[in-house]
């Protein structure tokens, strides 16, 4: 009886969803039709396409499409968790992408944070233009400039040796790949994300601080409980949105910078696929790890968001 | 959320994009029943249709025109053939990925060129997978000079066939075997007072005297393609990648030969002679380590390196490149590896599932295996390119010595095909007229003096068998083996550890790596 009860409320419920939304959009159809197009966008190439992950479970050749390529289950899954390589290169990714979360991006919180100390404009704009510069670089050049910079003869190597400090050919030693990685990632883009962080900073309501003021805060602790607090959320957000990520590392960065000596330390899933399944046209072997990360990249998003939703009260949805 | 949807979208995307067109590449079967000659047995052919070839250009061509059909050399080949040809060209840096998304796209051009025998899976497996179809019988039938030919070389066809007798392309016939070898600064050698190194020792001496005198940072730089080719590997026997010893096939990371090199190049490598960072370095570096005097030695070709060098030199006068002799042991010796280009190469012409008539492609492929087809590949046109001077072609100097400023390669390149061909006979005479300098001439006696022609291993086709557990080994022995050869010779792991690594080797399955290539070069000789 009561599920019965139950059951009207719901049916009951969604009629009411239903007529309230055709109501809505008799009331405001431009708005429906200004987010048509956007519906449409994600059917279509988001949606539509998902078919394809069935490619993850066949030996698939083009010219024979989905239809037509033979079946073989999860033998690409199989292969790949028992490849010699996949302990270092599960290790490699979660490493590096973990090491770019902890330390690249507070980076440009802090960053942002200090600026927004300043009050002279005239230096916090061109400091902010200059920092934000390298972002443009493209990645070919950028790796050319930090393979340069690193070789034995480069500038940083001698630099370094000057005070006594001898790498030689700095990305051919296994240890190096990651400081290198991170400091260079840190160089190009914390300028540019501090960007976000600048305008959540810009919306802080300046009577917070005056209140605080009032209430014999020092800046120490207006920066604390008033700033801090205030762009909250932002940082949430973006650690979230960073964790969702967090099996897709600077797939292109690395193939420009790594060479087979530092593997070890360098070698990532993408690249290992980009080597092994795309340049032997082994599409459905990519294709199964790619579903493979999109998969834990899922769960991660997911236990992130509800972390943040339990401790912070700020997530996603 | 979103994002993740998008990105996973993105990825999928591509791979609908793949298949969607999939439905178009209804097979298309050769009607045996047509008769012999449907196209005639003369150039041109009577025809209005369309043929499109895809095919790589180099940086020879695109510095005068675009597309093949543009050039003067297109124009003529059209005309000659009678065949209204359209050509499909991949840029000049992404030809690889390029060739992989065409085969992807479903929609495949009449004619693709492409380095066949080297098809991950074997060319076997570009037939099976629908790719490109079996010659045998349209060569039977339609092409005449390329029958004749093979006739006249009968051990020459055993190396476009697979196993189970398909024949996948028409090759590219090279006339030239050796074509790149080291590359030394002859004036530095000249002004210490030197003598052109032999041994791995006068070599190491050499090296050092460069180092010591010249200030070379890096006295030899190259990348780690020298040691596949036979370059000091040589001297030790082995060279690092599938080879033979009679019958016997080899893997030279898995070679006794391998760690007395390995010792050798490290100690180059800590008395900073080998160039330190050899490990990721590009052609562009290399080549300005050579003109800027950081370095002395090289690997390269006779016109990518000794030309290349000799042309963009500027300042120094006395400036002088040459080829030296793969090292070898002891005085006297020959290198028992050096590069060799076996005279039927990887490259060739084959015809996709989805040629709309593959008897004229065939057909259209042959001609440039007739006499007036290899002429105009090798020598151009005449009275542009070439005049007969005593019942020869010559080259004009407008090819020798442009007057536009354009390179030999780049003039040349507009009337003929002389490099970057992948199909026809190329002529010794021809190439022989594009060496313009006496150390360029000297350069092909040079390299030719090593061994490498009795351990070339070539035209394997793996079963499909033997390709399943290829697929699962090589890559980990691939990998292995060539991140080792670089920690080995940097020092990041001691040499004492080769014992380690040739046991870690056979774990991965090295000794059924080689079986396996045992077996297929055993078939191939037996075709």
């Amino acid at each position: 009886m009561q599920v019965m009860e139950k059951n009207k409320a719901a049916v009951i419920k969604k009629s009411n969803a239903i007529t309230k939304t055709l109501a809505d959009i008799k009331k405001y159809p431009q708005l429906y039709i200004m987010i048509l197009p956007v519906i449409v966008f994600y059917i279509l190439f988001s949606y539509r396409p998902m078919y394809g992950v069935l490619m993850a479970f066949q030996d698939f050749v083009p010219l024979k499409g989905i239809a037509g390529s033979d079946f073989v289950g999860f033998k690409h899954f199989i292969t790949f968790f028992n490849d010699i390589y996949f302990g270092r290169i599960l290790k490699n990714t979660v490493i590096i992408s973990f090491a770019s979360i902890i330390f690249c991006f507070p980076v440009p919180i802090i960053f942002a944070l200090l600026l927004n100390e300043i009050k002279n404009k005239y230096i916090v704009k061109p400091v902010q233009t200059i920092s934000y510069m390298p972002h443009f670089i493209s990645m070919v050049v950028f790796c050319g400039i930090i393979r340069d910079f690193t070789k034995d003869t480069g500038i940083i190597t001698q630099m370094l040796s000057k005070i006594g400090i001898e790498t030689g050919t700095m990305l051919s030693k296994p240890s190096l790949f990651l400081p290198i990685y991170l400091i260079s990632d840190i160089w190009k883009d914390a300028g540019w994300n501090a960007i976000i962080y600048m305008a959540a900073l810009a919306g802080v309501d300046q009577q917070l601080y005056d209140a605080a003021k009032v209430d014999g805060a020092g800046r120490w602790h207006q920066l604390w409980h008033v700033t801090i607090s205030s762009i909250m959320p932002t940082i949430v957000i973006m650690l979230i949105m960073r964790l969702g990520s967090v099996l897709n590392v600077g797939f292109e960065k690395i193939l420009l910078l790594y060479n087979p000596g530092i593997y070890e330390t360098s070698d990532v899933i993408s690249t290992y696929v980009y080597r092994k399944g795309l340049q032997e046209f082994n599409y459905g072997y990519s294709t199964a790890v790619n579903l493979f990360n999109s998969v834990i990249s899922f769960i991660m998003l997911i236990a992130a968001n509800q972390i943040s939703k339990k401790t912070t009260e700020y997530a996603l949805w | 959320m979103k994002k993740i949807i998008a990105k996973a979208g993105v990825l999928i995307m591509s791979a609908v994009m793949l298949t969607s067109f999939a439905g178009c590449g209804s097979e298309k079967k050769v009607s045996s029943d047509v008769k012999s000659g449907g196209y005639g047995d003369s150039y041109p052919i009577q025809t209005d249709e369309e043929v499109n070839w895809w095919t790589y250009i180099d940086a020879n061509i695109t510095a005068t025109a675009q597309n093949l059909g543009d050039t003067p050399f297109g124009k003529k080949f059209i005309e000659n053939t009678g065949v209204n040809i359209k050509f499909e060209h991949p840029s000049a840096s992404g030809g690889a990925e390029q060739f992989n998304l065409m085969l992807s796209s479903g929609e495949l051009p009449d004619i693709i060129d492409h380095y066949w025998a080297d098809f991950p899976g074997g060319p076997e497996k570009a037939i099976k997978d629908g790719y490109i179809i079996d010659l045998s019988e349209l060569i039977d039938k339609y092409a005449p000079n390329f029958k004749k030919y093979m006739e006249e070389h009968p051990d020459y066809k055993k190396h476009i066939t697979t196993d189970s007798g398909a024949i996948y392309m028409m090759p590219y016939i090279s006339a030239v075997t050796t074509s790149g070898g080291l590359i030394i600064r002859q004036d530095w050698l000249d002004e210490l007072g030197l003598d052109m190194p032999e041994t791995i020792d006068e070599w190491y001496e050499v090296l050092k005297a460069f180092k010591e005198k010249k200030n070379a940072i890096a006295p030899l730089s190259a990348d780690t393609y020298m040691f596949r080719a036979g370059a000091i590997s040589g001297a030790y026997g082995i060279t690092l990648d599938v080879y033979r010893d009679g019958d016997v096939v080899k893997y030279g990371y898995y070679e006794d030969g391998y760690k007395d090199l390995l010792t050798t190049l490290n100690k180059w490598y800590n008395e900073k002679l080998f160039d330190n960072n050899f490990a990721s370095i590009d052609a562009q570096t290399i080549t300005s380590n050579i003109l800027n005097g950081t370095s002395g030695v090289t690997y390269g070709g006779i016109t990518s390196g000794i030309n290349k060098f000799m042309s963009a030199k500027n300042g120094d006068p006395a400036y002088r490149v040459v080829a030296a002799p793969y090292p070898s042991l002891n005085k006297g010796e020959i290198s028992e590896f050096g590069q060799y280009i076996f005279p039927v190469t990887v490259f060739g012409s084959a015809v996709s599932s989805m040629c709309k008539n593959p008897e004229l492609a065939v057909r259209l492929i042959d001609y440039t295996y007739s006499e007036e087809g290899i002429n105009l590949v090798n020598y151009g046109i005449e009275g542009e390119s070439y005049t007969m001077v005593d019942g020869q072609p010559k080259y004009t100097d407008e090819i020798l010595n442009n007057s536009n400023g354009l390179t030999l390669g780049q003039a040349l390149s507009q009337y003929a095909k002389p490099y970057n061909c992948y199909d026809s006979v190329q002529l010794i005479e021809a190439y022989e007229q594009t060496l313009i300098t006496d150390d360029m001439k000297n350069a092909l006696g040079v390299w030719k003096k090593h061994n490498g022609s009795e351990h070339i291993v070539t035209s394997l086709t793996p079963t499909e068998e033997e390709q399943t557990k290829l697929a699962e080994i090589s890559n980990a022995i691939d990998t292995y083996a060539t991140e080792m050869f670089i920690k080995f010779v940097t020092g990041v792991e001691p040499i004492e550890k080769f014992d380690e690594y040739k046991a870690n080797l056979e774990k991965m399955g090295v000794k059924d790596f080689i079986k396996i290539k045992q077996d297929s070069y055993d078939r191939m000789t037996q075709r």
